[in-house]
């Protein structure tokens, strides 16, 4: 899974060496587009944060400090970018509480058979607030400690949040389930 | 809901997610870097890495060096400033798009209903009077009701387009007009209300072979046509028929039973008396 991302490479890019610099964008893209992709309302979004979280990296990759790999020290680059991108939205955060539950019918559907696709289309719809929550627990692993740290909200709400958060996911994919049965 | 599961799934399908980026991203990148490259960043880079008795010599060299950058950058000012801007402007990001926008795409409704009402005839209360008189006061009762029955038709296309036929025999004769909220107007039929009288589907079926609701069939008489389709929820169709005494018996094509759980079911049909070919949805529980 982790990039084989030579020191060397990042000593030529600290140089502003264009060729490297390229060099790395094409080694890193795809895997840090899926990171934009999982922290955005769409495609369109995901585009913005993978170019700005890019121009950040290579005006900032001389402040890298050697501990720790490139690879986490870059996605915690498009992470802040996403979240930066998003703040302004904040205030629909509340708005998509009121998701009510979905009709009893529905309850047998399980998430075996869920593809990354439906995962995305799902993420793409939730509120960014509990979309970055969700992302960043159990997908990237992160404590609620330092969940909390990054979003600067305390260790409570970072758990409620979550909580919440999967709730959200689970309605979000039962509406797109439903969205074709719904024959009224 | 066990909370863990989801976090497992999620993090087993796109831990290792890399899609391929749109192919525009890189040019605006190196733009920008270039634009960083264009300004200071360059030279004090340099300076960290020249070898050690390079720093002496460039102590010597950078003054030169920025005096030289000062008047060619004055030379050029112009240009460069404007090539900035542009640049600049490209890397912009785009204005945040709205949430809601997406949320909304999500409540697409699968049926519209055409709405049509026909007003047959306006049934008006009369009371016999004395023609002789009362001429003027017939004319203008009658025209009162006139301006009524435009007030009730205009009402009607605002709520649902219909198409309106006006008897206006039933004016003819008639005096002491009553008011346009007693008179009787049938009601709009929606699609959906006309539908049920020929085409019945119902929204469960067992298909366990206890002889009870075994098969899924669709009550439809005097038809034309008639297409039966059944969608399970990821939207593949699972099964279809002309056949209207066929019936679904709850398996897939291969023969496999098909899980519990929702179905869509899409009936297209005509009936004999029907000029248009329609369409009926529902929804549909499978038990066992």
């Amino acid at each position: 899974m982790s990039l084989q991302i030579e020191p060397e490479l990042i000593q030529r890019c600290i140089k502003n060496e264009a060729k490297a610099q390229k060099q790395l964008y094409d080694l890193c893209k795809s895997q840090m587009y899926g990171v934009c992709v999982r922290y955005s309302n769409s495609s369109d979004d995901a585009r913005d944060i993978l170019q700005e979280g890019f121009i950040k990296i290579f005006s900032k990759i001389n402040q890298y400090s050697g501990k720790g790999s490139v690879e986490g020290w870059m996605k915690r680059i498009f992470i802040n970018c996403a979240l930066e991108h998003y703040r302004v939205n904040k205030v629909y955060q509340a708005q998509s509480d009121v998701d009510t539950a979905w009709s009893v019918g529905f309850d047998s559907f399980s998430l075996e058979k869920i593809s990354i696709k439906e995962i995305l289309e799902v993420l793409n719809k939730m509120a960014p607030g509990y979309r970055t929550v969700l992302n960043l627990y159990a997908i990237e692993g992160y404590s609620h400690a330092e969940i909390a740290d990054m979003l600067e909200i305390n260790e409570g709400t970072s758990k409620s949040q979550l909580s919440r958060a999967r709730k959200v996911f689970m309605e979000e994919y039962k509406k797109l389930n439903n969205n074709l049965v719904s024959g009224r | 809901m066990e909370d863990n599961s989801l976090d497992i799934i999620l993090k087993k399908q796109l831990q290792n997610y890399a899609p391929e980026p749109p192919s525009g991203v890189w040019s605006g990148i190196e733009k920008a870097a270039n634009n960083a490259a264009g300004n200071s960043g360059n030279i004090f880079s340099s300076i960290k890495n020249l070898a050690w008795f390079g720093k002496t010599v460039a102590v010597l060299v950078v003054p030169a060096a920025v005096a030289l950058t000062y008047f060619a950058t004055k030379q050029t000012e112009n240009a460069t400033k404007t090539e900035q801007n542009i640049s600049a402007s490209q890397v912009k990001p785009e204005p945040i798009i709205d949430i809601q926008k997406t949320s909304i795409q999500t409540e697409t409704i699968l049926i519209k209903p055409k709405v049509k009402s026909k007003i047959k005839a306006a049934e008006i209360k009369s009371t016999p009077i004395n023609l002789v008189e009362n001429v003027a006061s017939i004319s203008t009762t009658i025209d009162a009701a006139k301006i009524d029955f435009t007030k009730v038709a205009i009402d009607n296309v605002i709520h649902s387009a219909a198409k309106i036929e006006v008897a206006p025999k039933a004016v003819k004769h008639n005096s002491n007009v009553v008011p346009s909220n007693n008179t009787a107007i049938q009601k709009p039929v929606s699609d959906n209300q006309l539908q049920d009288d020929a085409v019945v589907l119902t929204n469960a079926f067992s298909p366990d072979n206890d002889g009870l609701n075994d098969k899924y069939i669709v009550k439809i008489e005097n038809e034309k046509l008639f297409h039966l389709s059944i969608y399970n929820f990821k939207n593949e169709l699972i099964f279809e028929t002309d056949d209207k005494n066929e019936g679904w018996d709850g398996n897939y094509k291969n023969g496999l039973p098909c899980e519990v759980g929702m179905y869509a079911v899409t009936v297209v049909y005509q009936l004999n008396n029907q000029q248009e070919v329609r369409t009926k949805n529902r929804g549909l529980n499978l038990l066992r």
